[in-house]
C-alpha cells in the first residue's frame, strides 16, 4: 500500500499545485518531495535487501495490472528520485514566472518517474515511460530561455521515434500471447528465438532516452536551453529511464536477445564514451561540457550492462545512482550560476573562485565526484563496471578506462576555465547563501556515502541479479 | 363482413418493444418542442448593436432530456429482441453504443453552442438546438436501422440538418462556403449510396440489410457494385481518404461547435452501419473486395491525414485532417475479420471526448482571441487562460494517444485486437501515423505553454467562456481522464450493461 503513496503523493500534490498561489507553491512542493523522500527511505529500510511488492488487478483484458515493487534493480533510483526533485525545487529561483506551474510540473515528473522505476508490469512501465514526457515537455516549452518550442519539439520527436515502436512490441507481446498471459514482469516467458525482433524496439527506445551516440541529437539543445533545474532532473533521473529500462526489461523479459546484442551494444557504448569525452573536451559552453560528459558517463553505464556479468551490472546499477547525484549536483552548480546571470561561454570566465570561494569548493567536490575520484560514488561504480567488462571485452575495457583519463581532462579543464586563472568578463557575482551551499552539500554527502560504503548499496542489486546472469 | 373478421383473427400485430423506442421519441419530441417554442418570425439573424443575444430557453429542457437519455442508455441491460419495429430497427448493443455517443455529442454541442452564437452576435439559438436535435435523431435512427430505407431516411435527416448548421453564420463567407460545399458533395454521396441500395434491392430482392446475403444470387456483380457504392457513400460520411476533400473546408467554415459535433457524431452513425454491412458480407466473394478497399483506404487515410495535418497552419483545418487520420484508425476495425466491435466503440468513445473537447476549447479560444486561430496564435495561451489551454492540451495529448489520457487506451485496445489476428500491417501504419500525429498535436500543445511573444495572447481581453460551455469542456476532460484510467467501465457496459 505504501508503495502507491510514493507516486500518488507527488502526482496528486503536483496536480493540486497547479492551482496554488505562486508564493506558497514552492514550499509546498518542497515539503511534498521531502515527505516522499521519507516514505521512500522508510520503504527502502523495511524492504532491505530483498524488496517489497504490491499488485492489484487493473485492466486484465489489456494485460495491465497495477503492480509496483521495490527490488534490487530500482532500490537506489526510487530513493534518489524524490531527493533530486527536492533539490531542484529548492534551487528554483523565486522570481521564476508562473512558479506554481513550474514546481507542479516538477512534482508530476517526479511522480511519473517514481512510477516508472517501481512498476513491475511492462504495460505500466510503458505508460509511465510515455507519461513522464508530458511534464518534461511543459517544463521545457514553458521555461526555456531561447527556442523553447523547437527544443521541446525536437526532444518529443526523438523520444517518440524511440518509444512508439516499443508500444507496438508491447502490443505484440500481450495480444498475440507471445509474452504469456499478462504483461507482468514476473510472469513473462519468451521463446528465445522470438525475442530478438521484439527486443530491438525496446533497445531503440532506451538508447534514445539515455541517449547514446548516434541517437543523442536532442541532448545538446535541450541541456543548453532548458532551465538548469529542469536539466538537473532530466540528466540525473530521466536519462536513467533508459539505462534502467535496459537493465530491467533487458534482463527480465529478453535475456537471450540481450546477450545476443550485448557485443554490438558494448561497441556502441564505448564509441559513445569516447565521442562524448572528445566533444566535451572541445566545447566552449558551460552546459555543453556537462551535457557531453553526461552522455559519456551514461554510455559507461550501458557498457557495464552489456557485460552481462554480476560485477558489471551491479556496478552499472550503482553508477546510475552515482551519476544521478554527481550530474544532478553539477547542474545545480549551473543553476546557482544562472541565478547570478553568468554567461554560458567558457572563454568569458575565469577567476570565479575569488568572488565565490564556497561555490568553488563545492563545485570542485562535485567535479571530482563526476570524474570518479576514489572516496566518491563514481569510483567504486566504475571500478566494478570495468572489472565486470574485462572478462568479456578486454580491448574495449582498455579503451573505456582510458576515457576516464579523458573525463578527468575535460572536467578539470571545465573547472579550471570557470574558477581559476585571470578574471574573465562577467558581472561580479555574490557568493552562495546558506541555502545554496546546503543544496550543493546534499549531493556531495550522498556521493561520499556511496563512495565509502558501496557494498551496502550493492547488496540488493547483487541479490536481485542472482539467477538472472 | 365475415371475411374481414377472419382476416383480423389471422392478423398478428408487429412486435414492438416501446421501451426501445424511447431514444427516438425523446429526440423527436425535442425537435418538435424546440421548433414550437423557439421559432421566430424575424429577418435578421444578428442582434443589434449593444444587445446581447439571449440564451435559448429550451436549453435546460434539452440538456435535461439528453442527460435523461444518457441515463436510459447507461442503465440498459440488454434487450431480448435484437430486432424491433417489424424488423426495421436493431436494438442491440451496437445501436446502444452509437446512441450513447451521439447523445453525448448532442449534449456537448447544445451546452457549448450558445457561447459561440453570442460571440458571433447571432440570436438563432433556438434553431441551433432544434437542428442539433434533428440531426441526432437522424443519426440515432441510422445507427439502429436494419432496413436500407430507414438508413437512408436517417442519413438524409441528419445531413439536411447539418447543411443548415454549417451555414449557420450566413454573414461569413467561410460559413457559406462550408454549407454549400457540404450540401453539394454530400448530396452526391447520398445519391451514390441510394443507387447502391437500389442495385442491392435489384440483386437480392430485399431492403432488409440482414437479408442481403450474397449466397445463392444469380448476379453477384450487381450485388458487388451495389455494395461498393454503399460503402463509398458511408466512407464519404466518415471522411476517409480519398473521399475527404470536403472535410477541411467544411470543418473550417462551419461554426466550431458544429464542427465538434459533426466530426464525431457523423462518424459514429456511418461506422455503425459500415460495421453491420461488413458483418453481413463475411469473408468470401464480394466481402473480400470490400475488405481490400477498407484495408487500403484505412492505410491511405492514416498516412494522408497525418501528413496533411502536419502541414496545416489553421488549427481547425489541422483538426479536420486529424479527423481523416482518425477515420483511418477507426477503419482498422471493420477491415479486420474478427469481432472488434468493442475496440471500435472504445476508440470512438475516446475519440469523442478528446476531439469534441479539442474543438470546444478552440471555440472558446476563438471567442477569447476574437479571430480565427492559426496554430501560432495559441502561443502563451496557458498564461492567459489556463483552463482553456490546459483542457486543449489534455485533449491533444489524448488524440496523440499518449498515456495516461483516454486516447492511449483506445489505440492500445484497437491496435492490440488487430495484432491479435496476426495482421501487423495496419497497426504498424497506425503507429507511424501516431508518430506524425505527435508532431502536430503535441507541437500545438507545446505552443500553448511557451512564453507569449506575439499573437492573440497579447491582444485585448475577449469573451470569457460561460459556465455552461466550461461545463461542456469539463465533461470532455473528465471523460479523457476517466476513460484513460478505467476504459473497462465503458467496455463492461458495452458487453452487457453496467
Amino acid at each position: 500500500m505504501l508503495l502507491n503513496l510514493v507516486l500518488a503523493v507527488p502526482i496528486f500534490s503536483g496536480l493540486a499545485a497547479y492551482l496554488m498561489r505562486q508564493s506558497g507553491a514552492k514550499s509546498f512542493a518542497a515539503l511534498i518531495a521531502s515527505v516522499q523522500t521519507l516514505l521512500a527511505i522508510y520503504l527502502g529500510f523495511t524492504g532491505y535487501p530483498q524488496g517489497i511488492s504490491y499488485s492489484v488487478e487493473w485492466l486484465p483484458q489489456f494485460g495491465l495490472y497495477w503492480s509496483l515493487g521495490l527490488d534490487g534493480a530500482n532500490f537506489l533510483l526510487v530513493l534518489l528520485t524524490p531527493v533530486i526533485t527536492w533539490l531542484a525545487i529548492l534551487a528554483t529561483p523565486d522570481d521564476t514566472p508562473k512558479l506554481a506551474s513550474y514546481v507542479a510540473s516538477l512534482l508530476l515528473l517526479d511522480g511519473f518517474l517514481s512510477g516508472l522505476f517501481l512498476s513491475q508490469n511492462l504495460g505500466l512501465f510503458y505508460i509511465f515511460f510515455e507519461a513522464m514526457l508530458l511534464p518534461a515537455l511543459v517544463l521545457i516549452a514553458g521555461w526555456s530561455k531561447v527556442d523553447a518550442g523547437k527544443t521541446a519539439l525536437k526532444f518529443l520527436i526523438y523520444t517518440m521515434v524511440g518509444s512508439l515502436p516499443m508500444l507496438l512490441a508491447v502490443l505484440v507481446l500481450f495480444f498475440t500471447g507471445v509474452g504469456g498471459e499478462s504483461l507482468e514482469f514476473s510472469q513473462m516467458t519468451l521463446d528465445p528465438d522470438k525475442q530478438i525482433f521484439l527486443f530491438y524496439p525496446f533497445l531503440l527506445a532506451f538508447l534514445v532516452k539515455m541517449p547514446i551516440f548516434p541517437l543523442h541529437g536532442w541532448l545538446p539543445t535541450l541541456y543548453k536551453n532548458a532551465p538548469p533545474t529542469v536539466t538537473a532532473v532530466i540528466a540525473a533521473l530521466m536519462s536513467k529511464a533508459g539505462t534502467y529500462g535496459l537493465f530491467k526489461v533487458g534482463l527480465v523479459v529478453f535475456p537471450d536477445a540481450f546477450s545476443e546484442v550485448s557485443s554490438s551494444l558494448a561497441v556502441l557504448a564505448v564509441a559513445s564514451i569516447i565521442y562524448g569525452a572528445l566533444t566535451a573536451l572541445g566545447s566552449d559552453s558551460v552546459r555543453e561540457v556537462l551535457a557531453y560528459s553526461s552522455l559519456s558517463h551514461i554510455a559507461m553505464i550501458a557498457f557495464g550492462l552489456a557485460s552481462l556479468t554480476i560485477n558489471g551490472n551491479a556496478g552499472a546499477s550503482l553508477q546510475m545512482a552515482a551519476h544521478a547525484v554527481a550530474t544532478g549536483g553539477l547542474f545545480l552548480v549551473v543553476a546557482v550560476m544562472d541565478r547570478r546571470h553568468l554567461p554560458d561561454q567558457l572563454r568569458r570566465f575565469g577567476g570565479l573562485s575569488k568572488h565565490c570561494p564556497r561555490l568553488a569548493v563545492l563545485a570542485l567536490f562535485l567535479t571530482l565526484a563526476s570524474l570518479g575520484q576514489p572516496g566518491l560514488g563514481s569510483f567504486p561504480a566504475e571500478l566494478f563496471i570495468l572489472t565486470g567488462t574485462w572478462g568479456r571485452f578486454s580491448v574495449l575495457t582498455v579503451v573505456a578506462a582510458s576515457a576516464i583519463v579523458l573525463a578527468a581532462a575535460y572536467l578539470l579543464r571545465w573547472y579550471q576555465k570557470l574558477f581559476t586563472g585571470p578574471e574573465g568578463t562577467y558581472r561580479k557575482p555574490d557568493d552562495l547563501d546558506s541555502l545554496e551551499s546546503f543544496l550543493l552539500w546534499v549531493p556531495i554527502a550522498l556521493s561520499l556515502v556511496m563512495g565509502f560504503f558501496p557494498s551496502w548499496f550493492m547488496v540488493p542489486v547483487r541479490l536481485w541479479l542472482e539467477g538472472k546472469l | 363482413m365475415l371475411t374481414i373478421f377472419a382476416n383480423a383473427a389471422s392478423f398478428t400485430p408487429p412486435q414492438i418493444e416501446f421501451y426501445d423506442l424511447i431514444p427516438l421519441a425523446i429526440l423527436g419530441f425535442l425537435v418538435a418542442a424546440t421548433l414550437c417554442l423557439e421559432l421566430k418570425d424575424d429577418d435578421s439573424p444578428v442582434v443589434d448593436d449593444g444587445e446581447v443575444p439571449h440564451r435559448p430557453s429550451v436549453l435546460s429542457l434539452g440538456a435535461i432530456s439528453l442527460v435523461a437519455l444518457l441515463g436510459y442508455y447507461l442503465s440498459y441491460k440488454g434487450s431480448a429482441v435484437g430486432l424491433n419495429f417489424n424488423g426495421m430497427l436493431y436494438s442491440d448493443m451496437l445501436a446502444r453504443g452509437a446512441g450513447v455517443l451521439i447523445t453525448l455529442c448532442a449534449l456537448l454541442a447544445i451546452l457549448a453552442g450558445p457561447d459561440e452564437l453570442e460571440y458571433h452576435r447571432n440570436k438563432r439559438g433556438g434553431e441551433f438546438c432544434a437542428l442539433i436535435f434533428a440531426s441526432s435523431l437522424g443519426m440515432v435512427m441510422m445507427a439502429s436501422a436494419a432496413n436500407t430505407m430507414v438508413i437512408f431516411l436517417g442519413l438524409e435527416l441528419f445531413s439536411i440538418a447539418l447543411y443548415l448548421l454549417c451555414i449557420f453564420f450566413p454573414g461569413r463567407e467561410t460559413s457559406r462556403e462550408s454549407g454549400m460545399k457540404y450540401f453539394i458533395l454530400s448530396s452526391a454521396a447520398s445519391a451514390v449510396m441510394l443507387y447502391g441500395f437500389a442495385l442491392l434491392y435489384g440483386a437480392t430482392g430485399s431492403t432488409w440489410i440482414y437479408e442481403m446475403r450474397a449466397t445463392g444470387l444469380a448476379d453477384t456483380n450487381l450485388y458487388l457494385i451495389g455494395m461498393v457504392l454503399v460503402v463509398c457513400g458511408l466512407l464519404f460520411k466518415l471522411a476517409v481518404a480519398p473521399f475527404h476533400f470536403w472535410a477541411p473546408d467544411v470543418y473550417q467554415g462551419a461554426p466550431t461547435t458544429v464542427t465538434a459535433y459533426m466530426s464525431v457524431a457523423t462518424k459514429v452513425a456511418a461506422l455503425t452501419v459500415l460495421w453491420r454491412i461488413v458483418e453481413l458480407l463475411g469473408q468470401q466473394g464480394p466481402g473480400e473486395v470490400v475488405n481490400l478497399v477498407l484495408i487500403s483506404l484505412s492505410a491511405l487515410s492514416i498516412l494522408l491525414g497525418n501528413f496533411m495535418a502536419l502541414a496545416q497552419k489553421n488549427i481547425k483545418r489541422m483538426l479536420a485532417y486529424s479527423g481523416v487520420a482518425n477515420a483511418g484508425y477507426l477503419l482498422i476495425a471493420p477491415a479486420i475479420w474478427i469481432d472488434m466491435k468493442d475496440a471500435m466503440m472504445l476508440f470512438l468513445a475516446t475519440y469523442l471526448v478528446a476531439n469534441v473537447g479539442a474543438f470546444l476549447a478552440v471555440a472558446q479560444a476563438e471567442a477569447y482571441c476574437g479571430k480565427e486561430l492559426e496554430r501560432e496564435d495559441l502561443r502563451g495561451l496557458f498564461q492567459r487562460q489556463p483552463w482553456i489551454a490546459g483542457s486543449l492540451a489534455l485533449c491533444l495529448v489524448s488524440l496523440t494517444g499518449l498515456p495516461p489520457a483516454a486516447g492511449f487506451m483506445g489505440k492500445f485496445f484497437l491496435f492490440g485486437q488487430a495484432i491479435a489476428t496476426g495482421r501487423l500491417a495496419l497497426p504498424l501504419i497506425g503507429i507511424v501515423g501516431s508518430l506524425l500525429g505527435a508532431a502536430y498535436y503535441i507541437g500545438t500543445a507545446i505552443q500553448l505553454f511557451t512564453a507569449p511573444e506575439e499573437g492573440c495572447a497579447e491582444s485585448q481581453i475577449g469573451q470569457e467562456p460561460s459556465t455552461v460551455s466550461q461545463t461542456a469542456l469539463g465533461i470532455c476532460c473528465a471523460g479523457v481522464v476517466v476513460l484513460g484510467f478505467a476504459p473497462n467501465l465503458f467496455l463492461n457496459w458495452f458487453a452487457g450493461g453496467l
